[in-house]
């Protein structure tokens, strides 16, 4: 039985190391995010449980992994409902046709590609448990997800939210996810359907009938909560506290109906009153906790699932590659050509296009859910976990090449050099 | 306007493939399934005096099977012996050949997913203490094999 300072030591080897990770790739202009990715494939089987499988063992025995992973979930479902608090409506509608073309294709090219890719991968990689259009789909699904989340902080960060490319890449970026959790939604209540005695008729409408319901009903009888707030000028403690419910409740009730909890955190996020005040000040109160505590956990459990070992041999790495590439061509290539298509140039279409290929921590959600409900198998997982780190990664040196003007540096100066020369 | 042309080969068309992937991909069959926990339901005996390397088979309490597509990785619950690998190859609809083989032992066996719980008989040996030091292993699947858990 997992002991307390077991747990303890465990929470706080992950943030020392994450944050360590982070740092050193925060110095090579990547993403936090990436560092926290890597720290924890180094604290699982892949890297520390290989070179050291007694120091493994002890830190992270497997009897300890429940209460890693029930931390880690909490953490995931406080960032979903962030994810959903954090997009914007208008972002979804109104950007014009060449939006609407490049944002449908950034998620239908890669989609298609992936399930294309199932037909090879299916009777090498799966098993007769899994069902062919359910691989398929859920491969098809992984593939056309963005991280939307690490895509706004990377634009924030280099400040070309206010630029064409910027605002293209996290309109078609939020239209992307949205769409990908939906499929996603409907992969989950298919698998479970069939693997669990819950009627799917129950699944599949009570899902439609708490989505009308939180969208038509819950988000008016939200709408007081950010009168309050105005009232008092912050997020008091009774407010905090009924908004904590309010996301562990729709959890609850999602994860109960056989989809996901993370669906209906999500979901409350969306239906949160749209006052940016309100949401910056709920956001302020959450997100150092969530993204500094809980989500390092859930990259290291992560870490503990994938099993790079797995992928051994020539014909395994093969698999690996093509994985990689299917993801590129599909979500890169596919953006690249209808961005191009609808007017922007080559430079701004392959900005756009690199920009979309990020798929970070969002990737690594809907790989554990997929290994959750048993629609990939180990081996399948670390591979996509591999292709998540690799577009990850790709991205920030792809786009200081093809568009040096996201480069932080770079913009500061034209900008600087743009200002008129001050009277001394 | 030129983008509302454009969506019909851009948009319609992956759709239009996805569609003839899940038709194209309806016959398409994957290995048998053998993973999950299976508990041992008669103890092992062996001599692990003669053979010391048999030793870790007494305190295993079952095996975990963790599978991608024909690759296996048999555990020894409770042993020290790590993770074997393997390969399953399908006998007939029902009955499955596991064939696990390293340096140190050798463990086949047949599943057979016709019965409730699915049942795992098999031996193992190990080739360094010579010929006649074999074990029996049966084995009873925990919960269906095939159906995950959630």
């Amino acid at each position: 039985m997992i002991t307390l300072k077991v747990l303890l030591l465990q929470v706080a080897l992950v943030i020392i190391f994450s944050r360590l990770v982070g740092l050193i790739f925060r110095r090579f202009h990547q993403p936090q995010v990436v560092g926290e990715m890597l720290a924890g494939i180094i604290l699982g089987p892949s890297v520390l449980g290989a070179v050291a499988p007694k120091l493994s063992t002890t830190l992270f025995p497997a009897s300890s992994l429940g209460a890693l992973s029930a931390l880690s979930q909490i953490g995931l479902v406080a960032f979903m409902f962030l994810v959903g608090l954090e997009l914007d409506h208008r972002m979804l509608r109104g950007k014009g046709e060449a939006a609407v073309l490049t944002s449908h294709t950034s998620i239908v090219m890669p989609f298609f590609l992936g399930s294309l890719l199932a037909l090879f991968l299916y009777p090498r990689l799966s098993d007769d448990s899994v069902r062919f259009s359910h691989f398929a789909l859920f491969l098809g699904t992984a593939m056309s997800v963005t991280a939307f989340p690490v895509l706004a902080r990377m634009l924030t960060e280099r400040r070309l939210l206010g630029h064409p490319v910027g605002a293209l890449a996290l309109a078609c970026a939020a239209v992307d996810d949205v769409t990908a959790w939906c499929i996603l939604a409907g992969v989950v209540v298919m698998v479970r359907a069939s693997a669990t005695d819950l009627p799917l008729w129950i699944t599949l409408g009570g899902t439609l009938g708490y989505v009308g319901v939180m969208i038509f009903g819950v988000r008016h009888l939200l709408r007081p909560l950010s009168g309050w707030f105005r009232t008092a000028g912050k997020i008091t403690p009774d407010l905090m506290g009924l908004v904590l419910l309010l996301v562990i409740v729709s959890a609850a009730i999602t994860e109960y109906l056989g989809i996901h909890a993370l669906f209906g955190a999500f979901l409350l996020g969306v239906v949160m009153p749209r006052d940016k005040e309100f949401q910056e000040a709920l956001t302020a109160r959450l997100e150092d906790f969530v993204v500094l505590l809980l989500l390092p956990l859930f990259f290291a459990f992560t870490g503990l699932r994938t099993q790079i070992g797995l992928v051994n041999g020539a014909a395994m790495w093969g698999y690996c590659g093509l994985i990689i590439l299917v993801a590129v061509a599909g979500k890169l290539g596919g953006t690249l050509v209808a961005a191009r298509a609808s007017g922007s140039s080559w430079r701004e279409a392959g900005a756009v296009g690199i920009l979309m290929n990020t798929r970070g921590l969002m990737e690594l959600v809907v790989l554990n859910i997929g290994l959750d409900i048993g629609v990939i198998s180990p081996a399948l997982f670390a591979m996509m976990v591999l292709m998540a780190l690799t577009t990850t990664l790709m991205t920030t040196p792809l786009l200081e090449l093809v568009f040096p003007e996201s480069r932080p540096a770079r913009r500061a100066a034209a900008e600087l050099a743009a200002e008129p020369v001050r009277a001394s | 306007m030129r983008s509302l042309l454009l969506y019909g080969p851009l948009v319609g068309v992956p759709i239009l493939g996805v569609t003839l992937v899940l038709e194209s991909g309806r016959n398409l069959s994957a290995p048998p399934n053998v993973s999950g926990r299976w508990n041992l339901t008669t103890p092992v005996t062996v001599d692990s005096v003669a053979c010391p390397a048999a030793r870790g088979l007494l305190h295993t309490s079952g095996l975990e099977i963790r599978q991608s597509g024909a690759e296996i990785s048999v555990t020894l619950v409770g042993a020290s012996n790590g993770t074997l690998p393997g390969r399953v190859t399908r006998g007939s609809d029902s009955l499955i050949t596991l064939a696990v083989a390293t340096g140190a032992v050798s463990f086949h066996a047949i599943v057979d997913r016709s019965t409730t719980p699915a049942r795992l008989i098999g031996s193992a040996e190990w080739p360094g203490c010579g010929a006649g030091h074999r074990a029996e292993i049966v084995a009873a699947s925990v919960g269906r094999i095939g159906a995950r858990s959630r």
